[in-house]
């Protein structure tokens, strides 16, 4: 082909595009090349519906729709627009005209490793759905302090309740002295813009989620170095996805004496131990406080509060339903006038213990599998549909 | 757009490819320590859960799963499996043998019959379901003796008894416990007779546990005739 010499050859400028637009070419290109890479790079690693936060330390994405793993197990995850594990992913309204019930605890309440339907809270969702409705705002490694600022959060949104159940774990006593100098972030809407972005970056941009990647993997090795007794000591019983999980909690903790201390990483062996029973005290007191606190809060909003206590596998074979950590929480629910369950008769009975764990637990955890769920459901079904919640309009 | 292209070529692939590596990953697993045991079930689930389509691999994958001992994964797995092949037989038979591991006897037979319904000509079917039944009764007489155990003036006898059933359906760990209840109960005689033999299990070439637990329940049986007061002063 053959330029035709009659078209002078112009140097148009009116088509050159400015440096400005030329800057906001080259980062729309990057960032549609980043997004494409984004989808080949960014791998699920059951554990990304999780998240950090500015006021009550972590939680779950809201809106999930995918796998988690524990242990051995994969199961399905979802979450509703709250950021609570359910059975579906919708808009949970801020007011009902039903009782409701939010439920409150950590891993074990969460149901690490059982798929919503066939945890507790599932179950009493299902078996309940005519009297109430049931919210579980649970989550891996909480304890009274962030569960206070959960209930905290959600309320200051407008949630209303009827009836919030705090389940106490034994590491609680461990995460109220990790938590102890966490100090949440004022609320605001920049930082709640904020809080949203990270959590879209993180999905979709690569270089996002290169950057933060890098920066966990390196937060878990710093806490692997420091706590390297536990690590040669128990890691190779334990999964590494439980383990990953596990060091991610500790950043606002850096005691290397006790860090290092294997003790200090078997907290439900703790209060049997004289020289760590000071540091159970401790851990049960900080939660206490913080359970004072959350009391205060549902008393304001006219909400009903209960507590429970449930065993982990060494108390079941240690076969005392009523020893020293079930009586200092009776002692400070009696005094403060909270109601309070124990379910340590539930696990600690007659049958032989090292069936009861093989029944109701995790193989080699200390959570309860499905059937572990369905007990403590059967228990608690019962429980609240007897005396667990007020009349309907009564406290409103 | 080349870049674009190649990017949305590599996903493609990418994509095409995801099955092959999880199956290369499930191969090259090779158990030798704990952690390599949960890697191959978080594996073997994956392929379960996002495919799945293979039933005859994934059928291999949940006997995987069971000789790991996963028995709660081999239940998950296989009600994955159920909801794309729900007329399978050896499905029901494989969850069946999760929920016995767990001692739900009701569930595991329910299975079986469902597998037997299905394919009633199964002889093995025939012989594990009947294999269940006799361990369910065995179950309940456990049952049974956990609640005389409350009011029981003799612990011990019942104790003996429960760990003779529970080595019959060979849970021996909780023998193991029972047995060292039973310990505390008799005389120091009988004391340091089971220390001595259960530290035989943690020597190196020790003996096998379930010869160990056999001795230590004839040992135990012959001082169970005797009366309370003078078995604690044997």
């Amino acid at each position: 082909m053959v330029k035709s010499s009659d078209q002078p050859v112009v140097k148009s400028t009116s088509g050159r595009s400015s440096p400005v637009q030329q800057l906001l070419l080259s980062i729309m290109i990057i960032a549609v090349l980043d997004f494409l890479a984004g989808f080949i790079i960014i791998k699920d690693d059951y554990s990304t519906f999780r998240t950090p936060h500015y006021f009550y330390h972590h939680g779950l994405k809201p809106d999930q729709d995918t796998w988690s793993a524990w242990g051995s197990s994969l199961y399905r995850v979802k979450t509703n627009s709250l950021g609570m594990m359910d059975s579906a992913v919708y808009d949970v309204k801020l007011k009902t005209g039903k009782q409701r019930l939010l439920i409150l605890g950590d891993s074990h309440s969460e149901g690490v490793g059982v798929v919503y339907p066939k945890t507790f809270s599932g179950i009493l969702a299902r078996q309940l759905v005519d009297q109430l409705e049931v919210l579980n705002a649970s989550c891996i490694s909480y304890s009274p302090k962030i569960e206070y600022l959960r209930a905290k959060f959600l309320f200051e949104q407008g949630l209303k309740v009827d009836h919030v159940f705090v389940l106490i774990d034994l590491s609680d006593m461990q995460n109220e002295l990790v938590y102890e100098h966490f100090e949440p972030k004022k609320r605001s809407w920049m930082r709640e813009t904020l809080y949203t972005g990270r959590i879209i970056l993180r999905k979709y941009s690569s270089i996002f989620y290169l950057v933060t990647s890098i920066s966990e993997k390196w937060q878990t090795k710093k806490f692997f170095e420091t706590a390297r007794f536990f690590n040669e000591q128990k890691i190779s019983g334990t999964p590494a996805n439980t383990l990953d999980l596990y060091a991610t909690f500790f950043s606002d903790f850096d005691d290397k004496v006790l860090l290092s201390n294997p003790q200090f990483h078997g907290v439900g062996e703790w209060y049997y131990n004289e020289r760590f029973k000071a540091l159970a005290d401790t851990g049960i007191a900080l939660g206490q406080s913080y359970l004072l606190k959350l009391k205060a809060l549902c008393d304001s909003q006219q909400v009903k509060l209960t507590i429970s206590v449930h065993p982990w596998q060494y108390q079941i074979l240690k076969g005392n339903d009523h020893d020293y950590y079930v009586n200092k929480w009776e002692t400070f629910a009696r005094i403060f006038d909270i109601e309070f369950i124990n379910l340590f008769p539930l696990f600690i009975n007659t049958q032989n213990p090292v069936i009861t764990t093989d029944m109701y637990f995790i193989q080699g955890d200390n959570h309860w599998n499905q059937f572990g769920h369905a007990l403590v459901a059967g228990y608690l079904v019962n429980y609240f549909s007897k005396n667990g919640t007020p009349e309907i309009g009564h406290l409103r | 757009m080349r870049y674009i292209n190649l990017i949305l070529i590599m996903l493609f692939l990418h994509a095409c490819n995801s099955e092959k590596k999880i199956r290369h990953q499930i191969e090259s697993i090779r158990i030798q320590d704990v952690t390599e045991k949960y890697d191959l079930g978080i594996a073997c689930m994956e392929y379960i859960s996002q495919y799945g389509d293979d039933l005859a691999y994934s059928k291999g994958l949940i006997r995987k799963l069971l000789e790991a001992g996963f028995s709660a994964e081999v239940i998950s797995a296989a009600e994955i499996l159920l909801g794309k092949f729900p007329d399978d037989p050896e499905l029901y038979n494989l969850r069946g043998l999760g929920y016995l591991n767990m001692h739900q006897y009701v569930l595991a037979i329910a299975d079986y019959n469902n597998a037997i319904r299905i394919q009633p000509e199964n002889k093995q079917f025939l012989i594990e379901l009947q294999s269940v039944r006799e361990e369910e009764k065995v179950w309940n007489e456990i049952q049974v003796m956990n609640g005389s155990l409350a009011n029981s003036a003799d612990s011990f006898d019942v104790l003996l008894r429960r760990a003779e059933k529970l080595y019959s359906i060979r849970e021996y760990d909780a023998v193991l416990y029972d047995l060292g209840s039973i310990s505390k109960l008799g005389s120091e005689q009988d004391s340091l007779y089971y220390v001595s033999q259960v530290s035989t299990l943690n020597q190196e070439k020790g003996r096998k546990s379930v010869e160990v637990l056999s001795e230590l329940i004839q040992y135990y049986g012959k001082v169970r005739n005797l009366d309370p007061k003078a078995r604690k002063a044997k």
